[in-house]
């Protein structure tokens, strides 16, 4: 990444007592569609705020295109933003809201009706124009609140879980639709979101927050494969864990000792000493197999206790003796054999699959 | 369609239908039966009253007899013509009985402006209440009724004591040496009037412009903010017209009772300060003329509605309230 676009140095937010960011450092890049993540009430949409400048950070600084923003009002920001609630004014039509910010450019009129008409094209309103606020529907209101913001050609676009009032074939359509809009305009967009999925969709890189802090700041890729920790883990898609004691290290591969089920090996993500401390064994459930006879592949037995068949893929959930929590395992629908409930099976991984997570 | 087409009973072609029908059915009966108390009260309360108002609007009075035959007397005496003109304010009346149009114009003029002043004081305080105070608003909110605690009749003394021959600003002014002789002109003219009318209303009127201005969804202004918009801008376009409709019906409250105000008037105005109201309560009392009286409270109600309705009519106000709905 060269020059960053945004550059958020050691910012906190703090209401009264309550101190809703503890130190955030980030860099996102230009034209990056960059995902703040995490569980609601974790800061995200603080941040979000804190850059559209709707808030002021507590301390920190923070840097838009080389400029200090500290102090720097709303309006005076090239920044635009995407509210959740869309906030769309309901006493003026489709085109008066998408221009609304247009009349502060002070534009000529052609190239005002010019960039409505483009806006209005883009996000499919097109023969919508004239119609009021209040007779749109969600899908449409949140298109007039993306072309309002976009009109304004800012140089980062905010979008504040814009998609989660929408119903899922709508939100997944218009995902594919931000996504492409995003790569033609070229524009950063910073999107927050509490749905993993919808992020790991959208983002080049996503940082997963939780109680104001970063846990992670990683691809989506980076996110599922090596996550940081056991909350990223468990945050992001499915993930075992199998309680144990981190032994000696070699390389990256670490010896543990999962007490009953004997000894386990795992891989560490990070450069951190693990020796001699309580850690997890992580596993995806799609990188484990179970069958009657894994031969010299086989690390742990136990017991099918449900087994659900869902057409392209089985999970199973897999009780093993001296595991309080039973391994969930999802295998691909290679046969159409499903193990029966019950039945006593082998269990097996991949070397490199097993993360060893504090 | 033929009638043997026509099924014999609803529910031979359509079996969810009588079912629906009679529930449907009681549910209007449940409906009214809830309503029964309120429409009760206002059918007693208000229609009945309104209702003799008209049928005496239609009678006579000679000296002490009630002549209670059907006649239009009353109304031909109200917009007869006369070649004698009556001069007031510049305005010239061609009219038989000139006191009541006279009157009528002057009050409404008066409870205008008394609107006007109140919508100007109510704004700020409503404003300051929505979007300043964050917190112990119900304790602001109760801090504004306060005037109320007491009766509206003693709120209108209270003015008197201000404005008076001796009262608390002619009083102030004297011991300051500012002047050696009390004011006269601060009393009973219709400047007191109106004065003591925009007090008195005022409160009536924060609450709802407070009202609309609170359910303006916050985000809205964050938006305005995003796109460009100094405070002030802002306000103009996003919380003005969004707060127009309860702003309006605000005025209306205060506009549509006080024209036909006579306690106002009577207890500050003096002379000068007469209102239509006065006329009717005279009429009625002192002059013995109560068919008169009902004619002329019937016409100022009548004009009174349909200002009101050419009013919102040409402002677009249902659209306005339609739009700001949601």
């Amino acid at each position: 990444m060269s020059e960053p676009l945004i550059h958020i140095e050691a910012v906190t937010k703090s209401f009264g007592s309550f101190t809703a960011l503890h130190g955030i450092d980030i860099d996102i890049g230009r034209g990056e569609f960059f995902s703040l993540l995490g569980a609601s009430g974790c800061g995200k949409t603080t941040l979000l705020r804190i850059l559209a400048g709707i808030e002021e950070p507590t301390t920190g600084q923070l840097l838009i295109d080389g400029q200090d923003m500290r102090g720097v009002p709303p309006e005076k920001r090239p920044t635009n933003m995407v509210f959740q609630s869309y906030a769309i004014f309901p006493h003026l039509n489709v085109e008066e809201n998408i221009g609304y910010g247009l009349r502060n450019l002070k534009l000529s009129r052609a190239e005002t009706r010019e960039r409505i008409g483009s806006a209005v094209e883009l996000v499919k309103l097109g023969g919508m124009e004239k119609r009021n606020a209040h007779a749109l529907s969600g899908g449409q209101r949140q298109r007039v609140a993306l072309a309002r913001a976009l009109v304004m050609r800012p140089k980062v676009l905010l979008l504040d879980e814009p998609l989660s009032a929408l119903d899922k074939k709508l939100r997944e359509e218009m995902q594919l639709e931000l996504r492409a809009m995003q790569r033609s305009l070229g524009i950063t967009f910073v999107f927050v979101t509490h749905d993993q999925e919808e992020a790991m969709t959208l983002s080049d890189r996503i940082a997963m927050m939780s109680d104001g802090r970063i846990l992670q700041l990683d691809t989506p890729k980076g996110l599922y494969e090596r996550p940081a920790n056991r909350e990223v883990a468990e945050f992001i898609g499915t993930m075992n864990l199998i309680p144990a004691k981190a032994g000696a290290a070699k390389g990256n591969q670490v010896s543990l000792d999962a007490g009953a089920l004997g000894k386990l090996e795992g891989r560490v993500a990070t450069d951190v000493s693990t020796s001699g401390r309580e850690v997890f064994l992580a596993l995806r459930p799609e990188r484990i197999s179970v069958g009657a006879d894994l031969g010299a592949n086989a690390r742990l037995k136990g017991k099918i206790a449900e087994a659900v068949y869902l057409g392209d893929r089985i999970t199973y959930v897999v009780a093993v003796n001296g595991l309080a929590q039973p391994l969930r395992v999802v295998n691909a629908n290679e046969t159409g054999e499903i193990l029966r409930i019950g039945a006593e099976v082998e269990i097996g991984w991949p070397d490199d699959s097993g993360l060893v997570l504090s | 369609m033929s009638s043997q087409d026509t099924p014999k009973t609803p529910g031979a072609t359509a079996p969810g239908r009588p079912r629906r029908d009679t529930s449907r059915r009681r549910e209007a009966l449940n409906g009214l039966g809830l309503l029964s108390p309120a429409l009760i009260v206002m059918l007693s309360m208000l229609a009945l009253p309104v209702g003799a108002l008209v049928v005496m609007s239609f009678w006579t009075q000679s000296g002490f007899t009630l002549d209670t035959s059907f006649t239009l007397d009353n109304y031909r005496r109200l917009f007869s013509t006369s070649e004698r003109a009556t001069e007031w304010m510049g305005m010239t009346f061609h009219l038989g009985y000139p006191v009541p149009a006279i009157l009528m114009i002057k009050s409404l003029a008066m409870s205008l402006m008394a609107t006007v002043a109140v919508v100007l004081l109510a704004y700020p305080m409503a404003y300051f209440l929505a979007f300043r105070v964050k917190r112990n608003k119900a304790a602001w909110i109760i801090i504004l009724t306060i005037p109320f605690w007491t009766s509206y009749l003693l709120r209108v003394f209270s003015w008197k004591v201000v404005l008076g021959y001796n009262g608390a600003i002619n009083s102030g002014l004297m011991s300051l040496g500012l002047i050696d002789a009390p004011l006269e002109f601060l009393l009973y003219n219709p400047a007191a009037v109106v004065i003591t009318l925009s007090h008195a209303w005022v409160a009536f009127v924060v609450l709802p412009i407070y009202v609309s201005l609170e359910k303006i969804d916050r985000s809205m202004l964050e938006a305005a903010s995003d796109l460009g918009d100094s405070k002030f801008k802002r306000f103009r376009r996003i919380v003005l017209p969004l707060s127009m409709p309860g702003t309006i019906t605000a005025a209306l409250m205060v506009f549509i009772p006080t024209v036909g105000d006579y306690v106002t008037p009577q207890l500050v105005g003096g002379t000068g300060g007469t209102m239509i109201g006065s006329l009717v309560q005279q009429l009625f009392t002192k002059q013995n003329n109560a068919p008169m009286g009902a004619a002329v409270s019937l016409v100022m109600m009548l004009i009174i509605a349909a200002l009101v309705l050419t009013f919102l009519t040409l402002i677009g106000y249902w659209k306005m309230r339609a739009r700001s709905a949601r």
